[in-house]
C-alpha cells in the first residue's frame, strides 16, 4: 500500500518538473484569422457608432462597448475581433460575417482554461455558421455546454454583436 | 574743402529712404502672406500632398470615397492593429507579470434562499458562496470558494462556514502553443493582408493538461462540480446526488485534468483523502455521513477517482466516474477486534442534454445512476448488517425551457423521478421514491426564481415530506 502511495506522489512530483507552456491559450492570432477569412484585399476600418447604435450594442452585450469599433472588410464580407467576458476573463473571438450571416467563428484567445474551454472546439463553434440576427439575439439556438454556460452565453452575445455591427457598417 | 553740408543732406535723405522702407516693409509683408504667389501656393500644395501620402502609407486606408463620407456612423480609414483589443472599453489583459494583483484576481459567487413548506415549514438562506480566483502566472492559478450555510454559524447556530474549494492548477501542456497560426517571421502584423496562413504541418492539437492540488470537488455526478442555482431545476439539489454521490463532496489531494486534443473527451484522475463513515449506530456506513470536508480529516486510507467525459456533441454531455477507497471506515488496523478494512467502490454515469427543438424552445434531459459497493469489515462491524453494502440511486429529469422575450427572460418546466436507497443490500424496504414537478423562471441568465412540489414515497411514512418549495438564487 505505501509503495503505491509513494509511487503516485513521486509520479506527480515528476510531472511538476515537466516543462510547461508559458503563455496564455492563444489558438490563432487576430491577424491570421483576418487573413484566412478575407484573403488578399482586406482593409482595416473603424466603425463610428451613434448614440442609438451604442445603446443597441449595449442591449446585445449587456454592457457598453464604446463608440468606435475596428473591423476589416473585403467586398461584402467583414471580420470582427471581439472580446467578451466568459466567467471572469475576456474571451477573444473572431467572426466572419457575410450576407447578414456568420460564416466563420473562432475562439482566438481563451483566458479561463480549463473552465468553459470547450467553446473553442469546432463542434461548438460550427453551430454559429449560417446564424443571423433576430432583434438582439441570434435567430437560431446554440446548444449549451454543461459547465460552460457563461462562456457559451458570452459567445452568443458576441455573435449577435458581430451581426449587428456588420449590418450598420457601410 | 569738404562739403559737409552735402554729405549731411545725403545722409539725411538716405535715412529717410531707410525709414520709409522700414515703414512700408511690414504692410507689404503682411500683404504678401495673405496672398501668396501662385508659385508659393503650388509649393504648399505639393508639401501637403507629400504629408498625406506619408500618413496614408503609415496607416493603410479605405477607398477615397469613404474618406469624404461625413454621415453619422460612417466608416473611416484606420490602422489594422490586429493584435490588441479591438473593441473600445475592454481592459487589456497583461498576462506577463506586469499587471497589478487586482487585474489577476477574480471575485464571484452565488447564493440561494429557500422556503420549504410541508412538514419542514422553514425559510432558510441555504448558502452564500464567495469565489476568489487568482493568477500567479500564465500557467499557475488559484481557485477558492468560501461558503456560509444557513446564515448564522457558531456554537449553537444552524449554519456553517466551510472552505468548499481551494486548489492550485498548473498547466503542464497547453493546446495552441503548437497550433498557433504561423505568422511569417519579419512580417509587420499591422500591415494589411499578407496571404493565407496555415497551421504548421506536423503540429497536432495535443489538448490542455493540468496538474491540480489542494481541496477540490470530486469529479463525479452532474451537480457536484456545477451547482450554482441558475444551472439546475428544483429548489433543493436532487436527492439522489445528495444521498448517494454524496453531493457536495470535496476532498484534499492532487491529480490531473485535461482535454484530449479537440476530440471532445476530457479526463480527471485524482489521488485524494477519503470518506470516514461511522461504523456504529443508525448511520453506520452511510455514505453521506462519511464526509470529512478536509477538516483535520483522518487520512489513514486514501482514495482514487477517475472520470471520462465526452462533450463532443453540442448540447450533450456523457460522463462516467469510478472511485475506490481502500477503507471507508479508516479504522486503525491491528487493534484487537478490528482486522479488515471496508473497501468501497463508486460507479457513476450520467447524461446531460440541452438541445433546441424549436426556435426559442430547448428540450433538456438529465439522467444519472450512482452505485456504491462496500465489502469487508469484521463480524459485527461491517456494512452488510444494515444493508449498506449496496447503496444506489438514479433519476431522470426531462425539461422544456422557453424564451419569453428579450426583456422578460426564460421560463422552464421540469419533472423529476428519483429513486434511491442507502440500504439496498438487504431485503428491508428502505427505498425512497420521489416525484418532483416545478418550474424555474430566469429574468436574467444569472438570476432564478424557483417553485416545485415534491411527492415522497417510502414504506415508513414518517420519512415522507410532501411539500411545496420556493426559492430564489443568483450567481455573479
Amino acid at each position: 500500500m505505501s509503495i503505491i502511495r509513494w509511487s503516485l506522489f513521486l509520479g506527480l512530483a515528476a510531472l511538476l518538473l515537466a516543462p510547461g507552456a508559458a503563455a496564455a491559450q492563444t489558438f490563432q492570432s487576430p491577424g491570421s484569422f483576418i487573413s484566412q477569412s478575407l484573403g488578399s484585399g482586406a482593409s482595416g476600418r473603424v466603425l463610428q457608432l451613434s448614440g442609438a447604435q451604442q445603446a443597441q450594442a449595449r442591449s446585445i452585450m449587456g454592457h457598453g462597448i464604446g463608440g468606435r469599433v475596428r473591423y476589416w472588410r473585403s467586398g461584402g464580407s467583414t471580420v470582427w475581433i471581439l472580446n467578451g467576458i466568459g466567467k471572469y476573463k475576456p474571451i477573444t473571438t473572431g467572426w466572419l460575417v457575410s450576407g447578414g450571416r456568420i460564416r466563420r467563428a473562432r475562439v482566438l484567445v481563451y483566458r479561463e482554461a480549463p473552465h468553459g474551454l470547450e467553446v473553442r472546439f469546432p463542434q461548438f463553434t460550427s453551430q454559429f455558421s449560417g446564424a443571423g440576427l433576430s432583434g438582439t439575439r441570434l435567430n437560431r439556438g446554440i446548444s449549451n455546454i454543461s459547465g460552460a454556460t457563461l462562456s457559451v452565453n458570452s459567445m452568443k452575445r458576441m455573435a449577435a454583436l458581430a451581426l449587428y455591427l456588420a449590418s450598420i457598417a457601410k | 574743402m569738404t562739403n559737409w553740408g552735402c554729405k549731411w543732406r545725403a545722409a539725411g535723405f538716405a535715412a529717410s529712404l531707410a525709414g520709409l522702407a522700414a515703414a512700408t516693409a511690414g504692410p507689404l509683408a503682411a500683404a504678401e502672406e495673405k496672398t501668396p504667389s501662385i508659385e508659393e501656393m503650388w509649393q504648399i500644395i505639393k508639401s501637403q500632398q507629400q504629408e498625406i501620402d506619408r500618413l496614408k502609407k503609415a496607416n493603410p486606408s479605405s477607398s477615397d470615397g469613404a474618406a469624404g463620407d461625413a454621415a453619422a456612423g460612417a466608416d473611416a480609414a484606420a490602422g489594422a492593429d490586429a493584435d490588441t483589443d479591438m473593441v473600445d472599453g475592454d481592459v487589456p489583459i497583461d498576462t506577463h507579470g506586469g499587471a497589478g494583483w487586482w487585474e489577476r484576481t477574480s471575485i464571484g459567487g452565488y447564493g440561494e434562499m429557500h422556503y420549504n413548506a410541508g412538514g419542514t415549514d422553514e425559510i432558510d438562506f441555504h448558502r452564500y458562496v464567495l469565489y476568489v480566483g487568482h493568477e500567479f502566472s500564465d500557467r499557475i492559478r488559484l481557485f477558492s470558494e468560501l461558503e456560509l450555510e444557513h446564515s448564522l454559524a457558531g456554537d449553537g447556530e444552524p449554519g456553517e462556514v466551510e472552505l468548499e474549494q481551494a486548489w492550485i492548477e498548473i498547466d503542464l501542456f497547453q493546446s495552441g502553443r503548437c497550433g498557433v497560426n504561423a505568422d511569417i517571421d519579419g512580417v509587420d502584423p499591422d500591415a494589411p493582408v499578407m496571404g493565407v496562413f496555415a497551421t504548421p504541418p506536423g503540429c497536432p492539437d495535443i489538448g490542455t493538461h493540468s496538474l491540480r492540488a489542494g481541496l477540490m470537488l470530486i469529479p463525479v455526478g452532474i451537480l457536484n462540480e456545477t451547482h450554482e442555482p441558475p444551472t439546475f431545476y428544483g429548489v433543493e439539489r436532487n436527492s439522489v446526488e445528495t444521498n448517494i454521490i454524496p453531493t457536495t463532496w470535496w476532498e484534499g489531494g492532487a491529480g490531473l485534468h485535461g482535454f484530449i486534443g479537440n476530440t471532445g473527451f476530457s479526463y480527471d484522475a485524482l489521488f485524494h483523502s477519503g470518506l470516514s463513515t461511522p461504523t456504529t449506530g443508525s448511520n453506520a456506513f452511510r455514505i453521506r455521513n462519511g464526509r470529512q470536508k478536509v477538516a483535520e480529516a483522518t487520512a489513514k486510507d486514501p482514495a482514487i477517482t477517475g472520470r471520462l467525459k465526452y462533450t463532443g456533441i453540442p448540447g450533450v454531455e456523457l460522463a462516467a466516474t469510478v472511485h475506490h477507497q481502500f477503507d471507508i471506515a479508516q479504522r486503525p488496523q491491528g487493534v484487537i477486534g478490528v482486522a479488515n478494512p471496508v473497501e468501497a467502490t463508486l460507479y457513476e454515469a450520467h447524461t446531460d442534454i440541452k438541445r433546441e427543438v424549436f426556435q426559442n424552445v430547448t428540450f433538456g434531459l438529465r439522467a444519472l445512476y450512482a452505485r456504491w459497493e462496500l465489502s469487508g469489515g469484521d463480524p459485527g462491524i461491517n456494512p452488510t448488517l444494515l444493508g449498506r453494502d449496496l447503496q444506489d440511486g438514479w433519476y431522470v429529469e426531462p425539461s422544456l425551457r422557453f424564451v419569453i422575450g428579450e426583456h422578460w427572460g426564460d421560463i422552464g418546466f421540469f419533472f423529476r423521478h428519483s429513486e434511491w436507497d442507502n440500504g439496498a443490500g438487504d431485503s428491508i424496504h428502505s427505498q425512497f421514491s420521489q416525484y418532483t414537478y416545478g418550474f424555474n423562471y430566469w429574468p436574467h441568465p444569472n438570476v432564478v426564481f424557483k417553485l416545485d412540489y415534491q411527492d415522497d414515497y417510502h414504506d415508513d411514512v414518517t420519512q415522507e415530506d410532501d411539500r411545496v418549495n420556493l426559492g430564489v438564487g443568483f450567481q455573479f
